[in-house]
């Protein structure tokens, strides 16, 4: 089997779809992104601001200063830098746990409503695609069965239109032609009555056999 | 004739006399509503509203301190017993603080931790579980309760309260436990000797559920110095608020512990201070006899725990105006004194829309920005005492405090008493 090399079969159908899904995925993306900008990068940043920073150290001071105070552990230098860094340090490790779950907890809520928009824009968009296939099912079946008036409906806004269409043309084709062949049988019918007295009468016979058999398979369609 | 002269003379000199003295009580008034009104604001500006947490100071950043969170539940309601705030609003602040210290602040055995983020309640600054500071939130929480009787704030407030382990804090010592932390456990220092925790030995042992045993109160040192003849059972800071934070809520005024009338001791501890900032005058600029009240505050080289004789508190020239205030229980007249005269000589430097700030020190031209929640608390409360005794009153109808007395305390007065106001000062 050759290898396939046109991958846009259906370069308008194609696009149309693929730019569907990349633009869904865009949707996730930027929301996703923003939640966690927004959520995690802004904590970052607002916590590790220079106004912030400053205010750490400050309240990393004072803090230090009630602990001298209440617990009487008098002012070693160099022990008030170790607490005082300690205390920065612990401070910064919960400020990013706290921005960490904070994007966590912001973005389950949002990934359980994009999961549920992408799913009912799938049922959606599938709609448009498997509405039409469901029409040409039933349509192939009705003229299996012999009826030639059916029509491949779609709606507005359904993918398929072109391939319905030409369906519809066919099918018409064939009606027409089947119509044809029956008026024609008809006539054929008329005429071997006509001549069945001046011609052998086993080749009458024959005759008629052929127009029965051709009027039974033209009979089993509606035209 | 001249009797007639005589009486007329005097009858207008009483008149005058109560005239002058009627105005003298209504500027009083008006400073202490005003001071009262001012420190409210903090409470009411410096809290989050989502969750009633308070900051610690009105710097920007500040965590919240529980121990301010109680001095909050207990200005609320005087700010509506004073009608500065409806009842409707007083009454859901006070609710809101307390869901959320029952349902989103961590806590360990019913303890809370000494700060939280002001904006999720959880433990911050690597802060340990403070067992004097839950005490101070449970005395507002439950003064709140007694406010609001009858209402979901008193069975919170209870709830709050009676899931409290006091005996796990005690770490099988005869003495409180200051605090724990997650990781490396009890913290090496214990409420072992005469301080501001009494309050919270009252609370302890006079627990429905979890109460301590009595001769825990007991067991807490209680020396003595005298300074300038004011005996003193005295703090080792020598700090004011050490004689302040229990009376903010208990009413020690007729109460007796073997001899020793812990009111009295305050009103000496005050006098004492006092007189130790008019001694050191002559070191120390702002130090004087109406510029006085050596107690934990903010200081030119940060917050440091200021205090005088007796004990060995730090000193370098820093006054804290609630210092006094929070002693004007203990000596109104030199207390009222002292403040309205801060307000007057420093007024653009020392009082803004909280009321007085924290502290300044005149030898280092040094003012303090800041207002700290529990200096504002301290002074609303006290000053709350002095006009209406609305806060003990409450507090002391507590059957938790009934227990303790019981417990703990002299059933009379004791016929010798071992600190006395000297009567010739």
């Amino acid at each position: 089997m050759a290898k396939r090399r046109n991958y846009f079969i259906n370069k308008k159908f194609q696009l149309k779809y693929t730019l569907s899904i990349v633009a869904i995925l865009a949707v996730v993306m930027i929301a996703s992104g923003a939640g966690v900008y927004f959520g995690m990068w802004g904590s970052i940043i607002e916590n590790f601001s220079q106004f912030k920073v400053s205010q750490n150290l400050e309240t990393a001071k004072r803090i230090a200063d009630y602990e001298d105070a209440r617990f009487r552990k008098g002012d070693y230098r160099l022990n008030r830098i170790f607490r005082e860094a300690e205390l920065l340090s612990a401070q910064q490790q919960d400020a990013l746990k706290n921005a960490l779950e904070a994007v966590n907890r912001s973005l389950l809520p949002k990934v359980v409503i994009l999961a549920v928009a992408i799913f009912l824009a799938g049922i959606v968009i599938s709609h448009k695609v498997a509405g039409p296939m469901y029409s040409i099912e039933r349509s192939a079946e009705a003229i299996r069965r012999g009826d030639l008036s059916v029509n491949f409906k779609t709606r507005k806004g359904d993918e398929m239109k072109d391939a319905s269409s030409a369906l519809d043309n066919m099918v018409e084709a064939l009606h027409n032609d089947f119509a044809r062949l029956k008026t024609a049988g008809s006539v054929l019918d008329e005429r071997i009555r006509d001549i069945e007295s001046r011609i052998n009468k086993e080749d009458a016979l024959r005759l008629k056999d052929i127009v029965k058999v051709i009027g039974g398979v033209l009979a089993k369609y509606k035209t | 004739m001249k009797n007639r002269y005589t009486c007329l003379t005097l009858s207008l000199f009483i008149a005058l006399s109560s005239i002058s003295m009627s105005n003298a009580f209504a500027q009083d008034e008006a400073f202490l509503d005003k001071l009262q009104y001012d420190s409210l604001l903090y409470f009411a500006n410096e809290a989050n509203p989502r969750n009633g947490l308070v900051k610690d100071s009105s710097r920007p950043g500040a965590p919240c301190s529980v121990a301010a969170v109680g001095f909050s539940l207990t200005a609320m309601c005087i700010g509506e017993s004073r009608g500065w705030i409806d009842r409707d609003k007083a009454y859901e602040r006070v609710i809101r603080t307390l869901k959320t210290f029952r349902d989103d602040v961590p806590n360990e055995r019913g303890f809370f931790y000494h700060f939280l983020d002001m904006r999720t309640g959880a433990r911050t600054w690597d802060s340990e579980l403070s067992s004097i500071d839950t005490a101070l939130f449970l005395a507002g929480a439950l003064f709140a309760g007694e406010y609001f009787k009858g209402t979901e704030i008193e069975r919170i407030a209870r709830d709050l309260y009676e899931r409290v382990d006091w005996p796990w804090m005690m770490n099988g010592r005869s003495v409180m436990c200051m605090g724990w932390k997650p990781r490396s456990g009890f913290l090496w220092y214990y409420w072992d000797s005469y301080s501001e925790a009494m309050i919270l030995y009252a609370l302890a042992i006079g627990s429905p559920t979890h109460p301590i045993s009595k001769e825990a109160w007991q067991a807490w040192k209680r020396p003595v110095d005298t300074y300038n003849g004011y005996e003193v059972v005295y703090s080792t800071t020598g700090s004011l608020f050490t004689y302040q934070y229990s009376h903010a809520w208990i009413d020690f005024r007729k109460l007796y512990d073997g001899g020793i009338n812990y009111f009295d001791n305050s009103v000496n501890a005050t006098r004492a201070n006092r007189e130790f900032c008019i001694d050191n005058a002559t070191q120390h600029k702002a130090y004087g006899e109406n510029s006085w009240g050596l107690t934990a505050s903010l200081g030119p080289d940060g917050y440091k725990g200021y205090g005088a004789r007796p004990g060995d508190g730090f000193n370098d020239g820093t006054i804290a105006p609630s210092g006094m205030a929070g002693s004007i229980v203990f000596d109104p007249d030199t207390v009222l004194i002292g403040l309205k005269y801060l307000k007057d000589k420093h007024n653009s430097f020392l009082y803004g829309k909280y009321g007085f700030k924290d502290a300044f020190n005149l030898d280092r031209h040094w003012w303090a920005e800041e207002y700290l929640a529990i200096d504002v608390g301290i002074t609303m409360l006290m000053v709350e005492n002095f006009r209406s005794g609305l806060v003990w009153n409450k507090f002391m109808k507590l059957d938790t405090v009934n227990r303790w007395k019981d417990l703990c305390l002299d059933r009379e007065k004791p016929k010798s008493l071992k600190v006395q106001i000297p009567v010739d000062k």
